[in-house]
């Protein structure tokens, strides 16, 4: 079982580290509000987060925070927009899907940007989402005027102002994503096989192959008939002859970092829509 | 087991393989269309965003006919060559013109906001601000499609070179599409203070 999670872990490490060739590197999706600038407290930042919480359990849409500490560079709009490809906030499917947003603030550049997907560009708009960057932000961050910044305010009113927004528009409907859930559990499935394969493959790599494709024939059967056998009893063998190979990576590899692990984007896409404004 | 049962399976296997290269090649295929018409979506908001646009800043600065013309002269230039995105994808020289003329526009719209610039009871417009925060909106969306379509036309002509694809591809009619880079002139956005 830990051999399933870890294998589980090592997919999603390979996966996060594949996006990761570009000058300023998109950070882990550590929590709802990923603070790497320390401008909020612990105790700001969780509230901001139950708050954002607070938003999914009622619409389903995922509202996150990234604030930097510099851009080193980038444009606030390309980096939001690789942010938001990589962390994918909001569903990826039903009629509620791609409701996510990003909230990106650079503090030496002293940008922000709300960033949002496409199933939000209809309750926040371009000119809706700078109404919120001047008016509900910008007056809590007055450092350059010889103020003080007040970044938790400033996150904690848009959350509220956003989550209005959201909550006018949507009637949250939770089956359709629910059953495609479902699916992709079954899937899991295929794991067991292959992790039996790697085991059989340090024997022989034959062996791996041979245990690896019979498992996942019989699995392919179970879940989808004749013609899905056939396809897993293919796929399954090859993979089972590297399945040691793959075992002692996701073995040196290990688990990924911690967090509190328990929140992750839900698929969602953005076409870059959303706007930028300077505090 | 008999000889004829390896070489049945084994041609079981590279069938299989070719019916999912096959499939792959297809939604690559579509993909590349799909990328085009996002990037014609974007176009269509633009194109009615910008009337609107041009009339607030000729209120303020109505001698910059050239401005105007330029702008006015793109957008009919691109709402020309949208067609549907399925026939676009398949013809080029058509696709070609398209990006260019999109590019175009893209150009002429950052010379009007550079030109309103100097207007400060234009900046001072909430409506002007709010067309302008629309419209950096818009360019940064239509940057964003440019970029999935490059990607989408790199990942489709990569697919059809690679092996076993280059055996087959040609054949079934899957040619090598025109490869655009995305500008660089589309990411500079017109940018607004508000302090």
């Amino acid at each position: 079982m830990k051999a399933l999670f870890r294998l589980i872990a090592a997919v999603l490490c390979t996966a996060a580290l594949a996006g990761s060739a570009f000058a300023l590197d998109v950070p882990a999706l550590t929590g709802r509000v990923v603070d790497n600038a320390k401008v909020l407290t612990e105790p700001q930042r969780r509230e901001i987060e139950s708050l954002s919480k607070a938003i999914e359990d009622k619409s389903t849409a995922q509202v996150v925070v990234l604030i930097v500490k510099s851009l080193a560079g980038d444009t606030p709009e390309d980096f939001s927009q690789r942010v938001f490809e990589k962390w994918k906030p909001g569903l990826k499917e039903g009629p509620n899907k791609d409701k996510g947003l990003l909230i990106f603030l650079a503090i030496e550049e002293r940008k922000v940007r709300l960033h949002t997907g496409y199933g939000l560009e209809g309750v926040i708009p371009d000119a809706e989402a700078w109404h919120i960057i001047r008016k509900v932000i910008a007056p809590h961050l007055k450092g350059k005027k010889g103020g003080t910044d007040n970044y938790h305010v400033a996150l904690r009113d848009t959350m509220l102002h956003v989550g209005k927004l959201i909550a006018g528009e949507i009637e949250p409907t939770k089956s359709t994503p629910g059953a495609s859930k479902k699916d992709e559990g079954k899937l899991l499935l295929f794991l067991i096989p292959i992790v039996i394969a790697a085991f059989a493959a340090m024997a022989h790599p034959l062996a791996g192959g041979a245990v690896g494709g019979l498992g996942s024939g019989i699995v392919g059967w179970f879940l989808f008939g004749a013609t899905g056998a056939g396809i897993a009893l293919a796929v399954g063998f090859l993979i089972g002859l590297v399945a040691n190979f793959l075992l002692d990576l996701i073995i040196n590899v290990g688990l990924g970092g911690g967090g509190d692990g328990v929140f992750g984007g839900g698929g969602g896409s953005s076409g870059g829509g959303g706007a930028t404004g300077d505090f | 087991m008999k000889t004829w049962h390896w070489v049945l399976g084994g041609l079981a296997l590279v069938m299989l393989m070719l019916a999912g290269g096959y499939n792959g090649l297809v939604s690559k295929d579509v993909a590349v269309a799909a990328r085009l018409g996002e990037i014609q979506v974007q176009e269509q908001r633009r194109g009615d965003l910008v009337p609107q646009l041009v009339e607030t800043v000729r209120g303020y600065a109505a001698h910059e006919k050239g401005v105007f013309e330029a702008v006015t002269k793109a957008r009919a230039e691109v709402g020309k060559l949208s067609i549907d995105p399925s026939k676009l994808a398949g013809d080029p020289a058509l696709m070609k013109q398209f990006m260019e003329a999109s590019q175009t526009f893209s150009g002429s719209l950052s010379r009007l906001i550079a030109v309103s610039e100097a207007y400060p009871q234009l900046k001072a417009n909430e409506g002007f601000l709010t067309l302008q925060k629309q419209l950096e909106g818009n360019e940064n969306r239509i940057a964003v499609a440019r970029r999935n379509f490059v990607l989408a036309i790199q990942d489709y002509n990569t697919a059809i070179r690679g092996f076993p694809a280059v055996l087959y591809a040609g054949m079934l009619g899957f040619t090598k599409k025109p490869e655009f880079e995305a500008p660089a002139a589309s990411r500079e956005v017109p940018k607004v203070k508000f302090n």
